[in-house]
Formats: C-alpha cells, structure tokens, sequence
C-alpha cells in the first residue's frame, strides 16, 4: 500500500472529506468504466459510482485496516447495483421502439438521432454499442464477473473476494458468460474463429 | 488419464485466462492439442475475450467529482453533528478522543494481557511481603507460644494467600487461653488482648502448662 495511501486511511477514520476524496482518486476512473459497462448508461453509471463512494466514505468506519479497500469499494459498488436492479423489478419497463397508444391510436417514437459523428467515431461507437448491448444481455453474475476481469483485469481470486464466492464460481461465471458473449458477438468475431465452433 | 471434453470445455476460460493450477493446466493444454473440438472452442473463446477487451475505457465526466464533493461535505457536516449531539460538547469529545484512540490502539490491545498477568499475580506477592512482620520480630514473638501455633503461624504467613483470619484467631486463642492461666494463678499474665503484636510480650514467659480446652476459657 502507498505511504500517502495509508495516511489517508487514518485521516479518513475522522470523517476528513479530503482525505477520503485524496484515497479514491486512485480508483474513481475504474470504478466509473465498471458502472458503465454493468448499466450501460453513462448518467446512470454517475449516478452508481458517485453513489458507492458516498456509502463508502459513510461506511467508512467499517473498513478494516489491511484488507484491500479497492475489493471492498467494488463490492459495495456490485452490491448497490444488485440492490437496484431488484428493486427495479417492481418498475414497468418501456421499450423506446413500443408505439406509444394515444386518443387517436398508436404513435411511433420520434427520438432525436445524436450520432452525428465523423465516421472513425461512429465505427468506434457502433463498435462500444455493439459490446455494451452483448453485455448488457449477460445475465447479472455473469456479467459482473466477465465485466471485472476482462475489462478492469482483476484476478479470479480478487473477483471472488468482491463478489464473496468461490473462486470455482467465478471460473464458472466468467466462462459461461464469455460462452453467451459468444453467440452474441458471433458476427463481429474472426470467421476462422468461428469457423471450428461447435456451439 | 487424459481429461474428457466435457471437463476440458468447462476449463477453457480459466485456460486461456491463465488461471488454472500446473496440473489442471498441463492437462487442457494436452487435450487441446488432440481434440480438434475443444480447440475451435479454445480459439472461440479467445477471440470473444479479445473482442470485449476492444472496449475501451472512458474518462471520467467533468462534473462527477464536484458534485460528489458537495454530497461528501454534506455527510461529513451530518456526521460531525450527530457525533457532537452523541458526545455532549465537542471539547470534551475532542478531549476523550486521543484517549480513547490509546485504549483501542493494537499495542493497547496486546498490552492488556501482560497488565492482567501483573495484576493478579505481582501485585499480590509485592502485597503480601509488605505486609509480612520482619522475620526477627516474628520469631521473638512466636517463641513464647507452644510450638504447635508457631509452626502454624509461620507457615501461614509464609504463604502469600493464606486465609489470614485462621492464624488471628489462633492468636486470639492463645491469647485468651493466657488470661486464663493468669486468672487461675497459674503464671504471670502475659496478654489480656487478641493483637500478636500486643499480647506477646519480647521477653519469653514462663511457659504455660494448661490444656487448650474451653473450659479454660474466661467467664
């Protein structure tokens, strides 16, 4: 652990907002990617990570010295979005392409076109879409772990200490959700790849 | 024992990721090379993870952080108000606050088997041989009693948590058993109180031939 880290451990044991905010600084960026690619929303993605660092800095007193606070950041991160989207299955969801029903029948959605981008941009965009959609359809354990460790490089082991299971879970998770990316992203993938798969 | 597909096919990702101990590891990587199956299915897999791994990471948004620090002030304003509302005034919270930081420290914590070791042990050695009488003045004194009592009384102040109570009363008896002989004529009264110190006198008396009996007891 950083020297400056430590300290800021200490200091932040007495609630110093600066201090904590000092601490964080080394993970808010990750923490942001992680939040995006599990919501797939960057207001939403704020929203959660601005949200897990406020409960940890409130939880702060509970965080024991000597233990890594990065796993326990994302756990409480992974946490506040398994909470959400429980709750967020009692909220009716709209599809953007479901008509809308009017006193005069059905209207299709007019939704404004912001992509007027060049075309590098586009591709590029078309591309992070294109994944973000895919991982967006995992199912939410095995999006968290496929999330965590292909796109923010924990280990098996620092996965299973943020999601507390097994380290045989994890492997299992990732493999089954990389199997589904698969069948997915069967398009966009290498034919020659592809070619030899089975299933 | 070569591995089944079916095992080898649950062990991909880990495979690919590196992730597998030196045995299991050998053991895909055997299969792999013989079965033409789970090698599409290897290659299959490392394309997708090279793929998701074409995401790239973003910046942070201008506005997270100010928005954060205004909510991280906020909860630190509530936090020191509730704090001073559990702990009276905040000088005498800020007053206890380095002590109770000492009593919650790890050396405090590992300190504090040693100090109850020195309490219940040292203290009371360091007790009992304060308040033992200076050997000389023990053994002035106990020669004018009968030998029983004294060796009795020797060893009981020679044991650091002896029950104190038995060798007074011991005393006591003694004692009074003295004024008894004194009241019967038998000898010179030596003691007409129960204290160790006050009823034996220095210089030894006569000694005392009456039986330790209650009948010898005063009226």
């Amino acid at each position: 652990m950083l020297n400056t880290e430590a300290l800021a451990h200490v200091r932040c044991r007495e609630t110093d907002a600066q201090a904590f905010e000092e601490l964080v600084r080394h993970y808010d960026r990750k923490l942001y990617n992680v939040a995006l690619r599990l919501t797939g929303n960057p207001d939403e993605a704020k929203d959660l990570a601005q949200e897990a660092l406020l409960r940890a800095y409130r939880a702060f007193n509970r965080f024991r010295l000597g233990t890594s606070f990065e796993k326990w950041l994302f756990r409480i991160a992974s946490n506040l979005y398994i909470d959400k989207l429980r709750k967020q299955h009692n909220i009716r969801l709209e599809s953007l392409d479901e008509p809308v029903p009017t006193a005069n029948g059905q209207v299709d959605r007019a939704l404004p076109d912001w992509s007027a981008n060049p075309e590098d941009v586009a591709e590029q965009n078309e591309l992070a879409e294109t994944i973000q959609a895919a991982l967006r359809s995992l199912p939410l354990n095995y999006r968290l772990a496929v999330v965590l460790y292909d796109l923010e490089g924990f280990s098996y082991e620092e996965i299973s200490g943020i999601l507390r299971c097994s380290i045989g879970t994890v492997r299992s998770r990732i493999h089954r959700g990389r199997r589904l990316l698969r069948h997915k992203l069967s398009p966009y993938l290498n034919p020659a790849a592809q070619a030899g798969a089975k299933w | 024992m070569n591995m089944t597909c079916e095992k080898a096919m649950s062990l991909l990702s880990a495979y690919i990721d590196r992730e597998l101990g030196y045995d299991e590891f050998r053991q895909v990587e055997l299969h792999v090379a013989d079965c033409e199956a789970c090698q599409a299915e290897c290659n299959a897999l490392k394309a997708t993870k090279e793929f998701v791994g074409r995401l790239k990471a973003v910046e942070l948004p201008r506005d997270f952080w100010p928005a954060l620090r205004e909510r991280l002030g906020a909860s630190a304003q509530a936090h020191r108000q509730a704090y001073t509302r559990t702990r009276g005034s905040r000088g005498r919270g800020d007053i206890l606050r380095p002590v109770s930081r000492l009593f919650l420290s790890p050396l405090a914590r590992a300190l504090a088997p040693a100090l109850v070791a020195v309490v219940l042990v040292v203290l009371p050695l360091v007790w009992s041989a304060h308040r033992r009488p200076a050997e000389t003045q023990m053994y002035s004194q106990v020669d004018t009693i009968e030998p029983y009592f004294r060796d009795y009384i020797i060893s009981e102040y020679d044991r650091p948590l002896s029950d104190r109570t038995s060798v007074g009363f011991v005393v006591t008896a003694q004692a009074v058993t003295m004024y008894a002989a004194d009241q019967l004529g038998l000898t010179t009264p030596v003691a007409r109180t129960g204290s160790l110190r006050n009823s034996v006198p220095r210089e030894a008396p006569p000694a005392l031939d009456v039986e330790y009996t209650s009948g010898s007891h005063p009226r």
